[in-house]
């Protein structure tokens, strides 16, 4: 789980530019920080997907669960170990 | 002197490249393989597909798809990719920003004429447009910070407006599907069908909209903002499309293409764009505050997947943009030389 976690906290702070402790907590929501817009969107759910070999339904991609990186950590979880 | 990947051409002051010890990059070292590429995009254009079928078969609107249509070579030829391949009634809309080529708009109405299209231009109020292009310059907190990877400030603003107006044309017109122009590191590449719920948006919409309003002032409400009486539960889900990332087109073939329907490129747009004037006051500012060109990352993607020749864009890359380049853009919009400084 820590593997795991680590790979989204690194994913999240090279791609959008930013830096935990400073710019974000790991339960800032992501979108209404302006950390991720739509287009960023689209890159978590692409390296969610690839990373850990996971699909997220139509309704996972509508949830909050994609809003903060707590969040995102507990759905990747769940979602390995289905 | 800044070092450049020996594959692509992505230099080490991008942010987040770091190169190897024989000189290549980590977005190459992590690319998949040309054959790759070419599946990948398959896989994307049968995405595509199913959008367009699923959206056709839920709409009761005249129109099937409103396009983001600037006039550039890319908007039209996805114009004509969307016409000819699924035959789809299309509403293009075009934003003018105060800064088209004349030869832009003249295309526009050439392309939409000869493909049998509806078409729209609209233009904000040319104050309001200069003042979100000068505040776009001199502000950094405007948009996400990774935008600077995919284009400049004024062009991240531009962007913004003109995806606000496609969903509002959209909606007035019981349209569920908005396609767009944007290649490879304009847009992420797995971006090639979006789905969003504007309903659910409603929140971060209005987060973004304070945004807007304390960059732009007040009158950003009225570009920026979605009439809420547009939106209901049944027409919140819209689907957007950027077809040219699916196809494998090189600048030459598209030119070829849309010249068949009188489409001329434009002379007076600098070095990237091929409709707007102001686009290289952006390009200036943004490598002289953030030392990379905003297109970078758009050529290097077309290098790596074989569409754009990596010599041929070293040498187009060299080409600096100076304030006598842009100085009438500049002081259009109340901008001085100093201010670049």
């Amino acid at each position: 789980m820590k593997e795991q976690q680590d790979k989204i906290k690194n994913f999240i702070e090279e791609t959008f530019l930013v830096t935990f402790g400073d710019d974000l907590e790991k339960d800032t929501n992501l979108f209404e920080s302006s950390i991720v817009d739509s287009y960023g969107m689209v890159q978590l759910i692409s390296f969610l997907e690839s990373e850990f070999s996971i699909k997220l339904s139509d309704e996972e991609l509508m949830s909050d669960e994609l809003t903060t990186f707590e969040s995102i950590s507990r759905m990747v979880e769940r979602k390995v170990s289905e | 002197m800044t070092a450049i990947c020996k594959r692509c051409v992505l230099p080490e002051t991008f942010p987040g490249v770091s190169l190897n010890s024989e000189g290549i990059c980590n977005h190459c070292q992590a690319a998949p393989e040309l054959h790759e590429i070419e599946e990948s995009r398959k896989a994307l254009a049968v995405q595509i597909e199913e959008a367009v079928r699923e959206a056709k078969s839920s709409s009761d609107s005249d129109y099937d798809c409103v396009v983001a249509y600037s006039g550039g070579k890319d908007s039209s030829y996805t114009l004509y990719h969307l016409k000819e391949k699924f035959g789809l009634n299309l509403l293009a809309v075009t934003i003018d920003n105060g800064f088209l080529s004349e030869q832009a708009i003249v295309n526009s109405r050439k392309l939409t004429a000869s493909l049998g299209i509806d078409f729209i231009l609209f233009a904000p109020k040319l104050s309001f447009m200069s003042n979100m292009y000068r505040q776009s310059l001199k502000r950094d907190d405007v948009h996400v910070k990774a935008s600077i990877t995919r284009a400049s400030n004024i062009c991240n603003s531009c962007i913004n407006l003109i995806n606000n107006q496609m969903i509002t044309f959209a909606l007035k017109n019981k349209v569920n599907l908005i396609a767009g122009g944007y290649l490879g590191g304009q847009v992420p590449k797995d971006a090639a069908v979006m789905k969003i719920d504007i309903g659910q948006q409603e929140v971060l919409r209005k987060k973004r909209l304070e945004k807007y309003r304390s960059a732009f002032g007040e009158t950003a409400s009225q570009y920026f903002g979605i009439p809420p009486n547009l939106i209901n539960s049944e027409n919140s889900i819209i689907t957007i499309l950027n077809p040219m990332l699916t196809l494998l087109a090189t600048e030459e073939e598209i030119i070829e293409k849309i010249s068949e329907f009188g489409w001329v490129k434009t002379k007076d747009t600098g070095n990237y764009s091929s409709n707007c004037k102001i686009n290289d006051l952006g390009i200036m500012s943004h490598n002289k505050k953030y030392g990379f060109n905003p297109y970078i990352m758009e050529v290097a993607e077309g290098v790596r997947a074989g569409l754009i020749d990596r010599d041929k864009a070293l040498k187009k890359l060299a080409r600096t943009i100076d304030f006598e380049d842009v100085e009438k853009e500049a002081k259009a919009i109340g901008l001085n030389e100093s201010d670049f400084e």
